[in-house]
């Protein structure tokens, strides 16, 4: 049963090649089921003997497909993160899209400019002037020189790079050549963009430039495509992401998805070498009562119908039952500010496993990630092993310390080895965060509001910002003339 | 709003080997001719002192040292000049080395031209046969300034200009089509085969003594003259002296089809280059 305030978002997932033509017309960008092979030549002189020779029956090389039966639609405005591990052909498909490899199939179709800044450096000759670069770039995209001089005030200041403007690009950090190089790039009225991986190299003030430059171009109707590792990146910025694994398109679909789609991926080898216990006679030993968890479960009718919900899972375990209460139990989406907010989740296993580990994560609108918080981080005691077909409880709560707006909440199970878990505490995060293998995810499974509460005390509103955080304040009079932060 | 279409099926050589595309593909990049060209001409002497005035200086020395082993060691002179004079010797052995030298400087950068400029193959999409036309805009404009060293020395020692000169241009047409189809031809085959460089050098160094820069073809035993002959630039060396110094007009008709031949060879140059461009960023 589903009741306002909380429902699962519309998704609009398709699968890997099988894009939707729907809106094709309208597309800037119409991807069809491209692929690149490679063949792996011993000498350079073979890639030219394939050109020549292959219609006579003669083939060189070893075959290798970097990315295969790749296709989707990039209408103005849109933005698409490619994620996927390294070697799995993102940033084949970018230079493909962008003009600079063939594909061995398919084929894109572009409408526009478009400018891309792939990997480090992009079309900067090495021996020229920042300057000489600007301008051939310009002249590369079909650009006058009376409009790349309009528009070259603009990108060096963008580019912050004062002088070092009139000094060959070969001399410049690699800071500053990204700096110009994303200037560039975007400043020359672009319909599509191409990014990959740039973005990296830029300290944080940087990269927080580029963004902002990104949403003006995408307010001007520019598509971005945007290739990154930083996987809060691609939620908070891209609408879409595509998934790509082995050069195959695993995914593609709603950001969040994609990304808990890439953790999936990503974990695969590592979940294979996880321990399983066979589980004796009994089905969980566990340090919880199992009345204790029944005592605190809402009403049937308190859960929400997540049967339409994507879970993203590795086939080891579904979710079953979900449920947002207030502190009453009453079941509800929205939430005065530092309310308490009760999270009732269950998972079925579909796999024995060890040690599990449930959490509620929260993003607020804009995609950033505030909170993630589970029974690692709040020491529950769990199970050390649990059978397939046992089903797992989860109570949660959360108080929403937050500023006013709109959340979306997603819950997962991931599982620890036993012997990882018994020393979790000594493990740094680095070490720890790699064993851990997620097993189940609903990203964005519900949403709900944090309003204003309805009396102040002392004010209505209690603190400013993404978060309220612990602390307090002491105010009193100091003597004339003596001042505390006085160097002297 | 212009709208491109990339596909794997691979464009037929027969598309490119129309001289009407090639001349419009060649207008639409002229700023980036223009802006190559110049980088070409200042890159080359960019951070030495004496900067241009190398530009005077290696003609210059090359010509006194050609002009003291053949002239002076060898006592060679060219039949029917006008005076015995060693330094009418050296200016007619220097038109014909200026007009040999765009020939060469071409074929010389050739090889690596494509390699040595990774980011406009694999991160944007360069015209990369503007950097073939660029090379050769170089060399001609240093074949410029050489073609002013020798015609002010002419003119100071025999105190006239010929009129003859006028058809300099077209006799400098199928020089400069011969090294632009060599350039596009030879940069291409640089990508894939690293070889080229080297082959290209000792070709050149071949051709140096075949092409009639230091003798008169007539000179030549006429059982040898055969190889002299075919060579595509025995007519540019021979009409560049005889437009330059007064001599009679060139054999239109041999010159026609000097430029047709040439003309053929750029087409098959820029055709071969178009159609393995597409596979530069698999190997560079």
């Amino acid at each position: 049963m589903t009741h306002s305030g909380v429902t699962a978002p519309a998704h609009d997932e398709t699968t890997a090649g099988s894009a939707s033509a729907s809106g094709s017309s309208a597309a800037l960008v119409s991807v069809r089921g491209i692929g690149k092979m490679y063949r792996i030549y011993d000498q350079p002189q073979d890639r030219l003997k394939q050109m020549l020779l292959h219609r006579f029956g003669r083939w060189y090389g070893r075959d290798f497909w970097a990315l295969r039966d790749v296709s989707f639609d990039l209408h103005p405005g849109e933005r698409i993160g490619v994620i996927g591990r390294n070697g799995s052909g993102k940033s084949t498909l970018l230079q493909i899209m962008a003009g600079t490899l063939a594909p061995t199939e398919g084929e894109v179709r572009l409408q526009g400019r478009v400018s891309a800044l792939l990997e480090l450096g992009s079309g900067f000759n090495p021996e020229f002037t920042g300057r000489e670069n600007v301008f051939i770039n310009g002249a590369i995209l079909g650009l006058s020189r009376q409009h790349v001089e309009e528009r070259f005030d603009e990108i060096a200041a963008f580019a912050e790079i004062g002088q070092f403007i009139d000094q060959p690009v070969k001399l410049y950090s690699s800071g500053m050549f990204v700096r110009l190089a994303f200037a560039v790039t975007t400043s020359l009225s672009p319909d599509v963009l191409l990014v990959d991986e740039a973005l990296a190299v830029g300290d944080v003030f940087f990269r927080q430039k580029c963004y902002r430059r990104m949403t003006e171009l995408r307010a001007r109707g520019c598509a971005v495509v945007l290739v990154s590792h930083s996987m809060a990146d691609i939620e908070q910025f891209c609408d879409r992401a595509l998934l790509l694994d082995r050069g195959r398109a695993v995914f593609f679909g709603n950001a969040p998805q994609a990304v808990k789609h890439y953790y999936l991926v990503e974990q695969n080898e590592r979940a294979a070498n996880i321990p399983v216990t066979v589980p004796s006679d009994r089905p969980a030993r566990s340090s919880i009562a199992a009345e204790t968890t029944t005592a605190s479960w809402p009403a049937p009718d308190a859960f929400l119908d997540i049967s339409g919900a994507p879970q993203v899972s590795n086939g080891w375990a579904r979710c079953t039952a979900l449920a947002m209460c207030d502190a009453d139990n009453n079941p509800g989406g929205a939430f005065e500010q530092g309310a308490l907010a009760r999270f009732y989740y269950e998972f079925e296993l579909l796999h024995d496993i060890q040690v599990p580990i449930a959490g509620i994560v929260l993003q607020s609108d804009r995609g950033v990630l505030v909170h993630g918080k589970g029974t690692l981080e709040h020491g529950t005691s769990v199970p050390t092993e649990v059978a397939a077909g046992t089903r797992l409880r989860v109570a949660q709560s959360i108080r929403l310390d937050l500023a006013v707006g709109e959340y979306t909440f997603e819950v997962g199970l991931a599982t620890l080895a036993r012997e990882d878990y018994t020393r979790a505490g000594t493990l740094a995060y680095a070490d720890l965060a790699p064993r851990i293998v997620r097993l189940c995810h609903l990203p964005a499974v519900g949403r709900f509001t944090v309003v204003f509460r309805s009396q102040g005390q002392p004010v209505q509103l209690l603190h400013h910002g993404v978060a309220d955080l612990p602390g307090e304040s002491v105010m009193f009079l100091a003597a004339a003339r003596e001042s505390a932060g006085d160097p002297r | 709003m212009r709208t491109a279409l990339i596909t794997a099926s691979p464009d037929g050589v027969v598309r490119h080997l129309n001289p009407a595309a090639l001349i419009r593909n060649l207008w639409q990049q002229r700023g980036l001719i223009g802006q190559f060209t110049r980088r070409e001409i200042e890159g080359r002497y960019r951070s030495s002192v004496l900067g241009f005035g190398w530009s005077f200086i290696t003609p210059l020395v090359l010509l006194l040292s050609y002009t003291f082993v053949f002239g002076v060691v060898f006592k060679a002179r060219w039949p029917g000049a006008r005076t015995e004079r060693l330094s009418e010797f050296g200016l007619v052995l220097f038109a014909g080395l200026i007009a040999f030298t765009v020939f060469s400087e071409c074929l010389q950068r050739a090889s690596g031209l494509i390699v040595g400029v990774p980011n406009y193959v694999k991160r944007v999409v360069f015209p990369l046969e503007v950097l073939a036309v660029s090379v050769l805009g170089s060399a001609l404009f240093h074949a410029a300034i050489s073609l002013t060293v020798l015609l002010a020395a002419n003119a100071v020692l025999t105190g006239r200009i010929e009129p003859s000169l006028v058809w300099l241009p077209l006799a400098a047409l199928p020089l400069v089509l011969l090294s632009l189809g060599l350039t596009w031809f030879l940069s291409s085959l640089g990508v894939f085969l690293r070889d080229v460089g080297y082959v290209v050098a000792l070709i050149v160094q071949v051709l140096f003594f075949v092409t009639p820069i230091f003798y008169p073809l007539e000179q030549v035993p006429s059982s040898l003259q055969t190889p002299i002959r075919i060579n595509p630039l025995t007519p540019v060396v021979q009409n560049f002296r005889r437009s330059i110094f007064g001599g009679a007009p060139p054999d239109w008709i041999e010159l026609l089809l000097w430029i047709v031949a040439t003309g053929t060879i750029m087409m098959f140059g820029y055709a071969w280059f178009m159609k393995t461009k597409k596979a530069f960023a698999d190997v560079v």
